[in-house]
This record gives C-alpha cells, structure tokens and sequence, in this order.
C-alpha cells in the first residue's frame, strides 16, 4: 500500500473490508512480520504528541531486534561460506544394499544435476528467503516449476496460503488469496478500492483468477473469474511448504513458530525505553531555560524567526514525489528569541532570574542499562549472540574455535535450524526440483545440462502406485 | 509415486578454522599416525573438516595406491642411481690374478 492512499478517498472502507476479510491466523502471522519489518506501531499517535498517554504512542525508536536475529541466523545457517552440498554420496555404491540403488556413476552424474538445477533455478536465494521468511511468521511457501525452458522456484506468504496435505505431509493443494489496496477511477475522480486476489494450484493445474473488488458482504464467496490457467499436469502439486521448528502440534495446524512469537511484549518495552533515553538525551542536550521576574512573552533579545518543520506525506525531505503536507511550528510565541554564541539576553530587571536545568551527568545511566537489560534478555531468549563494536574489536584478535565458543548459544540453536532446514525445506525442494525437471523432459519443454543423460536415474524414482 | 534418491546434506562448520588452527590439527594427525597411535582412517576423519571428502575408503585407498606408486618409483631410482658393473673391470681383476699366480711361481 502507498501511503499517498491513506489520504484518499475510500481508504477507511477499503481497509476495514480488507481487515474483516483476514483470517485470525494472517492477522496472526501479519502481526508477527510487522514486528520484523519495523511497521508494528504504524497508526499510533507520534511519540512526542503529549495528548495521548505514553503507552498509546508510537515509539520513534524502532529498534530491527527480531530482523537482526533472522539475518544472523540466517548466515550461519545458509551464508555463502556456509552453504550446504546436497549430495547423493557419489563415493559409494548403493546397488549391494539397495537394488534401486544409484552406482558410483550414477551418483556422481546425479550430483552435478542437483547441482545444476541449484544453479538455473537460483536455489539459494529461494532458499534465503524461504528460511528467513518462516523465521519470521512461522511458515514458508516455495512453488515450483518451468518457466520459458527453465527450472523455477517462486514463494509466497505463507499468510495468504492454505495449503492442504497428502498423508505423507506433501502438498495437495494451494489456495492462495489476499486482499489488497488498488486505486479505481469512479465518476471521474480516483478512490481507494479494496480487491481480492486468488490463484489455486493442485496436481493438474495452476489457476489464477480476475481479482474481484470488494464490496461489504459479498466478498466472502465472490464470483471468479478465471485469468489464466495453466495445465502443468505433472500429477503432484509443485509446492513445498516449510513449517519452521514446528515440532508437536494440535491436528490441522500446519505453521511453525516464528523466533520472536513469545517476546512481542518484551520488544516493545524496549523500543519505549530506547524511545525515552532518546528523549532525555535530547533533553540533555537542550537543557531547559526558566526566568522568574518577567512578563510572559517578553523576548530578552532582537527578534528571532519561528523555526519551522515541513511535514511530508511519506517523512524526510519534500522531493518531487514526497509532497508537503503541513508543517510543525511552536504554537506560542508569535516573536522568537534569539538564542546561540553571541547572543546576550539582556532584562531590564534586577529581580529577573534567569536558570537553566540540566539533567545530571549519569541522568541517563538508568535508562541506558534498563535498554541494555532488555535488549541482552531479548538476544538470549532468542539464542542470538551480537558481536556489538565493542567485541569486535576484541573477537578480531581470535581465532575462529574460540569465536565459536563466544558464540556457542546461536550455534547450539543453528545445529537445530539445520537439522530442521534439511528435513522439510532443502531436502524436500531438491527432490521437487528432480521432479519437476524429469516430468517436464518427458515432454520436451525444459532446458537442464546433463538431465537427458540422468532421465534414466530419475526413472527410478518415478514408480507406478500401487492400486 | 515419486521415491525420491537417497540425498544427503553434508554442512560445513559454522566457523572456518584459521591457517595456524589447521596447521595444528594436520600436525597432531601426522604424528599421531606416524607413531603408530591412530589408523590411517582415524587420522582422515581428523583431517576431513580441513580437506572435505566425501568417501572415507576412496580416500584411503587412493593414498596407498599413491604410497605404493611412490613406493614403486623410488625403488626404480634407486636401481637407475646404482653403479652399473664394468665388465672390464672383471676382466682387468682376472689378468691381475694371473699376474700374481705368474709372480709367485716365479
């Protein structure tokens, strides 16, 4: 969504249909990503707006805690220099144990495939985002497929899914479907609408429909169209679905757990404490001034200009596209004082007194360990280890087994990621890859070195089922 | 029904071991099969973070194939280094012989 359009007309309807058609489980899962992007006090009254309690507004500290532990772990667990070898162990012959089994030839030719359809379908970025996406809210989706002769891997939020599944966990179906803002022109002037988007892919087909505009209490079985519709016919459902550590759960869930589920609370008491030591630090920094003795209004100096803020629909800098939509100016006084090196205040009062309050030296001592407090217990909660500059400076000097040791919790925790990441996410994608690229060179419509001569090797994975 | 192949997935370690952290471990390997106290195998699982494999027997057995031929080609120098016989130099010790079986008749 623009945020030109909140200033729109039809914007309040739009999003309250939009808000009444989310499942409790996508405002769920939306709520946790907000907490990720930084956008999860968005709505709320500035933080220095005295008219509303403190707890009601918007932190202006917004500090990216849950983003920083998935980027990390993110790189432990899938960095470049960490990247895991899917292999089919090209050194052993599997034939005496298993007669379906791949030989020494075999396995090193199905190697360099794996390889390749890696490389043509740009698996580790999908991968990346995959990992931190369900890190994030819990759940990933990965669709697969040929797109123009090649190999594709796309993703999805895992919001807008609902998938269903086989008995042995694979994906069914995939119903994906969101609201989503769009502006239309009605009687000649442009309005913010609320649409509806669907696509649905099952074993045969893939099908998307015209999105449809939403309209109170129709939208909940509209009439769809269909846009387009694909016929992949490859008999299975080319989606992987990644449920992030989702070890036990009560029957028909099938989302994970996002790292920073639990500690919502515990992120935004610190956003407020580093809000309000950013607030007494400015206070520190701009001591306040009293006089005793004068007439309010009355300006000790020549007269000085009311300094004036511009206000931008989207912040920062009025720019060609970042259009001014107000200003914030000192209400009183109407004259202002000149204040700075070599300006001299002068009363003509003996009895005027004139103070300046200062916060003492360790005023914000509190504050900065209270921040530092949460933010350690965050980082714990969430087995994140931060090499801050201060222990850069030091880890800089040592060697790479005692950087492990600094950093034994996240690692002890990305031993587990891994184990999860293997079995439901890169394992299951490289054989939906396999798949695909054996299905769709039946028929001629894929381009992958080295798959015409593994065709043979993949048939023995492609078996009939059993009646 | 699609069986997939058996696949592995074969992780690095998190953290990469400096050039003197390798060193170390390549030098404790060494003596340690050098003085008879661990396999060759022990001492290649050791060394697999350092120089990644993926087949134990493989590599083991390249390595005595590679000791063998080394084995094979130092014995070939050490024959080509050896000072071939001198025909005439037997030739030479016999009319020597006859020399001193001529002197001690006399």
């Amino acid at each position: 969504m623009s945020h030109d359009m909140q200033h729109m007309n039809g914007f309040a309807d739009a999003a309250r249909l939009i808000g009444e058609h989310m499942s409790p489980r996508a405002q769920k899962m939306l709520n946790l990503e907000r907490y990720v992007e930084g956008t999860q006090y968005v709505g709320r009254p500035n933080f220095f707006d005295r008219g509303v309690p403190l707890w009601h507004r918007a932190p202006c500290i917004v500090y990216p805690l849950a983003a920083n532990v998935i980027q990390s772990n993110t790189d432990l667990v899938l960095g470049d220099a960490r990247w895991p070898r899917v292999t089919c162990r090209p050194g052993e012959d599997d034939r005496d144990f298993d007669e379906s089994g791949l030989g020494l030839e075999e396995s090193a030719h199905l190697d360099k495939l794996i390889l390749e359809s890696q490389r043509v379908s740009r698996f580790r970025p999908a991968m990346r985002e995959a990992f931190s996406a369900a890190q994030g809210c819990g759940s990933a989706a990965l669709m697969f497929g040929v797109r123009a002769g090649s190999l594709f891997i796309d993703s999805t939020k895992a919001r807008w899914c609902e998938p269903e599944f086989h008995e042995d966990g694979c994906v069914k179906r995939l119903v994906i479907e969101y609201p989503y803002f769009a502006t239309e022109r009605v009687n000649g002037s442009w309005r913010v609408v609320a649409k509806l988007y669907r696509r649905e892919i099952d074993e045969t087909k893939d099908v998307t429909f015209k999105s449809e505009t939403m309209v109170q209490g129709r939208y909940a079985s509209p009439d769809w169209q269909v846009e387009t519709r694909v016929n992949h016919g490859f008999g299975f459902c080319p989606v992987v679905w990644y449920p992030f550590m989702q070890g036990c759960s009560v029957v028909g869930n099938y989302d994970g757990h996002a790292i920073h589920e639990t500690h919502l609370d515990e992120i935004t008491a610190l956003d407020f404490a580093l809000s309000m030591k950013h607030r007494a630090a400015l206070y520190s920094g701009d001591p306040q001034w009293t006089e005793i003795g004068v007439e309010p209004g009355y300006v000790p100096t020549g007269p000085g200009e009311i300094v004036t803020v511009p206000a931008t629909s989207k912040g920062g800098p009025i720019t060609s596209d970042n259009r001014p939509i107000g200003e914030y100016r000192v209400p009183q006084p109407k004259q202002g004082r000149r204040k700075g090196p070599g300006e001299v205040w002068q009363y003509e009062s003996p009895d005027v007194k004139v103070q300046l309050h200062t916060l003492p030296g360790d005023a914000l001592k509190a504050l900065e360990n209270h921040c530092m407090d949460l933010r350690t217990k965050l980082a714990e909660s969430m087995s994140a280890v931060f090499l801050d500059p201060e222990s850069v400076r030091f880890a800089s000097a040592l060697s790479g087994k005692a950087l492990e040791v600094i950093r034994q919790r996240q690692l002890d925790r990305c031993e587990q990621y891994r184990d999860d990441a293997t079995a439901r996410l890169l394992l299951p994608s490289i054989n939906m890859l396999l798949r695909v690229a054996y299905v769709a060179r039946q028929r001629g419509n894929v381009n992958l070195p080295g798959l015409a001569k593994a065709m043979p090797i993949l048939a023995k994975s492609d078996h009939v089922e059993p009646a | 029904m699609w069986n997939p192949p058996s696949l592995s997935v074969v992780w690095p370690p998190f953290v990469k071991p400096s050039a003197a952290e390798e060193m170390q471990l390549v030098s404790l390997a060494a003596a340690a099969k050098q003085a008879g106290l661990v396999t060759t195998h022990m001492a290649l699982e050791k060394l697999r973070p350092i120089f990644p494999f993926e087949n134990l027997d493989a590599v083991a057995e390249k390595l005595e194939e590679e000791s063998k031929h080394r084995t094979d080609v130092e014995h070939m120098l050490a024959q080509a280094m050896k000072p071939p016989v001198d025909d005439n130099e037997d030739e030479d010790e016999d009319e020597d012989e006859d020399e001193d079986a001529v002197e001690s008749a006399r």
